[in-house]
């Protein structure tokens, strides 16, 4: 079930926002356990077994580490595991690329597994191993209870596409927690706008890329726009979702780390993966990049460490050679800004830096929504007029005039400007005043405005739902 | 507002609104149709173990929840204002307004389309029409006359007419009308052209294919007219009237209409105001998408018959011909396909023949059944 759509946003959202607050508190996460199979079942019948036999084995993985805590046998329950949560996305996401490099390499015809890749199973997989490597390591406690496991691992807000919810932050919050109307606001407040970057902005930005990738009459100047169009789509998109997700959980009274911080303000690549898919860097940082030394060894391990965690980011998002390729591009870029260059970009005035980020980040994109490298680097090419395309077409003028304040909008809404203005005139307090009163009425619009582009539209899935 | 005044608003008013359009979707009586958008709405869907089951309850529940939203009318106006007048895009799902016209542009021909109809009209001319008076002609759609003026994206029309003029046999002559018509021939709100003003179009087929009309008719009216592109666009557009022509010839022609059940000749009629009532209301000419229809006036101008060849512009071209041929005989090869036209269709040499398709239809000539 989408986010952005009527049968989530007006049928079930209020069905279980109803059931949630009329049961006794010691039957909610029931509620939202039920709820939450529900969810995934609607959209993804055939793999809702797979996401409850992970949760188990989370759980019962758990519950050994724990009993068998300070010996051999914790750390083999703990590998134990990482095995069946990696081997099983391993088989779902990664077999059939695997197959097919070893059929090109070796020449050989070994048939394809053609499996679908179960939705979110990126997300939980990661959640669940990052449970048990934090048991592993005292940083939590041990679970008993299935249910309230169970609920962490498919808790709907963030279930198909992050953040990526370590236990440890909700810990607390699965036992026991609040409800009040100032989480409940401000979760409508959060979810609101997420709902609005994704149906207002992504998906309109997504209708322009689209365009600029299947037109007849292409130009120099639409590969750029659909750069900036594409960097643009990606974010609202997925921050718009993890938005939706952090509103969400704040309603029933949990707390998800934030995801994003404004990425496109980055001043350099390592700033940008500060303040991109935290819960992602951070995750990986945590239980790969540390675990296999950091920055605490020899140069060379040191470098081999970055090329291992951002070959595997790229892995991560999906099993393709441009995922990968685009991930090593950034594992080239942080060992050069880790060696010299970031030095020198804290130098530099502030807008050269993020211009250089932006360039670069702009490039990691089409990397990233080419299917092959080949395709990439002709976009590249064409970019830089290496493709003999004209500068400008009547038809490029044309989109760019019909898309033109979508990103503005777009642009605008990517830095911290409007939040700063707020924030600022809530300073005062008459401002204050006038922004709680402002508040209710935006959000009505642009649920209202949401509705009627939901109803008026087709199908937009969310990007992220295929990692 | 103080913020815990504005927390509880929030939170009430987030779930009100959510609460009341639900009632109000769940509690309204379901709409069958959508007249704006031409089309039958999703119903609740059967609940069963096997639609469960197989993912298709939930598939139908999701177009069920956007169909009979409580004024989906009123969103779909909504969406469209705000992308026009807000976000100052320049289309809506390609659907654009200018010089007071609503159209929907294209950007690309499929030149296999284009020449796919004319290697069509070939093989009708080889299996039926050879020792015929042969003519083809293409209609152009309004943005021909629309869309690069007014900066939209256009496709280059004389390629098209070349794709298909190249393909079909010399012995089929060209008629080009893309002189004959300008934008306010067609309706402001609709893809169709407007009967009234299509005087100059008959004149030079008449010129060319040597027949000659009176253009003395009784101009019948019929409103308020919402055309396709009314419904797409969901802007307060104005509506339009619908108007069409008798004449004497007309009103006298006998016509006979193929059952498609029976299969059997049944008599019919030309104009039918009941069916102005039909989802689309240009059903009125021919009563809309029929295979085939014979019209024979025996006080004819002329001993001349016509095969027509023909989309629903020509089910408001074939009256004005009336007048000039004994019998016409009206083809839609998008609802019959060409083997059976042997059973239905009397072809005789010496009989006029003209091919006649607007640009749409040659643009996705997979829909002519010619085989």
């Amino acid at each position: 079930m989408l986010f952005s759509s009527i049968t989530f946003l007006y049928y079930f959202l209020i069905a279980v926002l109803v059931l949630y607050f009329i049961v006794p508190k010691k039957f909610r996460n029931i509620v939202l356990l039920v709820s939450s199979l529900f969810f995934y079942y609607w959209g993804e019948k055939n793999y809702t077994i797979i996401m409850i036999l992970m949760s188990i084995s989370g759980y019962v993985h758990g519950l050994l580490i724990n009993k068998f805590k300070g010996t051999k046998k914790a750390k083999i329950a703990l590998v134990s595991s990482i095995i069946v949560g990696i081997g099983t996305l391993g088989i779902f996401k990664y077999t059939d690329f695997f197959i097919s490099n070893v059929n090109s390499l070796l020449h050989t015809d070994i048939g394809l597994l053609k499996l679908a890749l179960p939705i979110g199973i990126s997300f939980y997989t990661f959640q669940i191993i990052s449970y048990t490597i934090d048991l592993y390591r005292g940083k939590a406690e041990v679970q008993r209870n299935l249910i309230d496991f169970m609920t962490y691992v498919t808790l709907f807000p963030q279930l198909i596409a992050g953040p990526i919810v370590r236990y440890v932050d909700v810990e607390k919050e699965l036992k026991d927690r609040s409800c009040t109307f100032e989480k409940f606001a401000y979760g409508v407040n959060r979810f609101a706008i997420g709902l609005a970057k994704k149906v207002l902005v992504a998906n309109v930005l997504g209708e322009f890329c689209k365009i600029a990738k299947t037109t007849s009459s292409n130009s120099v100047v639409f590969i750029w726009a659909y750069a900036i169009a594409y960097a643009l789509h990606i974010y609202f998109d997925f921050s718009g979702y993890s938005d939706m997700a952090i509103g969400l959980g704040r309603m029933f009274g949990f707390h998800f780390p934030e995801n994003f911080n404004y990425p496109y303000i980055a001043k350099s690549i390592t700033d940008f993966w500060r303040r991109w898919h935290i819960s992602l860097s951070t995750w990986f940082r945590d239980y790969v990049y540390i675990p296999l030394g950091g920055n605490r060894v020899p140069k060379w391990k040191w470098i081999r460490n970055i090329f291992i965690v951002w070959g595997l980011t790229g892995f991560w998002h999906g099993a393709g050679w441009t995922f990968i390729a685009w991930g090593l591009f950034f594992a080239v870029l942080l060992m050069i800004e880790k060696l010299f260059l970031l030095d020198k970009l804290e130098k530099i005035p502030a807008w050269i830096g993020r211009v250089y980020t932006l360039f670069l980040v702009l490039l990691s994109w089409i990397l990233f929504d080419a299917t092959t490298i080949t395709e990439a680097f002709s976009r590249i090419t064409a970019m830089f007029g290496g493709s003999g395309l004209p500068l400008i077409t009547s038809e490029t003028l044309y989109y760019l005039k019909s898309y033109a304040v979508v990103f503005i909008i777009g642009i605008i809404g990517a830095t911290p400007l409007l939040k700063s203005l707020v924030l600022k005139i809530k300073e005062k307090n008459i401002g204050r005043q006038i922004i709680n009163l402002l508040e209710p009425i935006v959000q009505v619009v642009f649920i209202l405005v949401v509705t009627a582009y939901l109803i008026d539209g087709s199908f937009n899935p969310f990007l992220y739902f295929r990692f | 507002m103080s913020d815990k005044v504005k927390n509880v608003v929030v939170s009430v008013l987030f779930v009100g609104l959510i609460l009341c359009l639900l009632l109000f979707s769940v509690l309204k009586k379901p709409s069958e149709v959508s007249k704006s958008e031409r089309r039958k709405l999703a119903q609740f869907p059967a609940i069963s173990y096997e639609t469960l089951e197989n993912g298709e309850f939930m598939e139908s529940f999701d177009k069920y929840s956007l169909d009979q939203f409580v004024g989906r009318d009123w969103f779909r106006q909504l969406k469209a204002n705000v992308l026009f007048y807000i976000f100052r895009q320049k289309d809506n799902n390609n659907i654009y307004l200018a010089d007071g016209q609503v159209s929907k542009y294209y950007n690309q021909i499929s030149k296999d389309s284009v020449v796919d109809a004319g290697k069509k009209f070939n093989k009708l001319y080889n299996q039926y029409l050879k020792e015929m008076n042969v003519y083809y002609s293409i209609i152009p759609d309004k943005n021909y006359f629309l869309a690069a003026k007014n900066g939209y994206p256009s496709v280059d029309y004389k390629e098209f007419e070349n794709y298909l003029t190249s393909t079909v046999n010399s012995n089929m002559k060209y008629i080009s009308l893309f002189d004959s018509l300008q934008e306010s021939d067609y309706y402001a709100t609709d893809i169709h052209w407007r009967q009234e003003k299509i005087s100059k179009v008959v004149e030079k087929l008449g010129n060319e294919m040597g027949f000659s009309v009176n253009n003395n008719y009784t101009l019948h009216e019929l409103s308020p007219f919402y055309g396709v592109y009314y419904g797409q666009s969901a802007l307060p557009i104005e509506s339009e009237k619908l108007y069409y022509l008798t004449n004497e010839a007309i009103e006298n022609a006998r016509v006979y209409e193929l059952n498609e059940k029976t299969l059997t000749m049944e008599e019919s009629q030309i104009y039918d105001e009941n069916d102005f009532e039909n989802i689309d209301p240009y059903d009125v000419f021919l009563k809309g998408p029929r295979p085939l229809f014979v019209i024979k006036n025996e006080n004819a101008t002329t001993d001349k018959e016509l095969i027509l060849f023909r989309d629903s512009f020509g089910s408001s071209l074939a009256p004005l011909l009336v007048e000039s041929y004994r019998k016409i005989t009206i083809v839609d090869l998008r609802y019959i396909g060409s083997p059976l036209l042997k059973d239905y269709v009397e072809f005789n040499d010496g009989q006029d023949v003209l091919i006649i398709y607007c640009t749409d239809i040659l643009n996705d000539s997979s829909l002519l059944k010619v085989f």
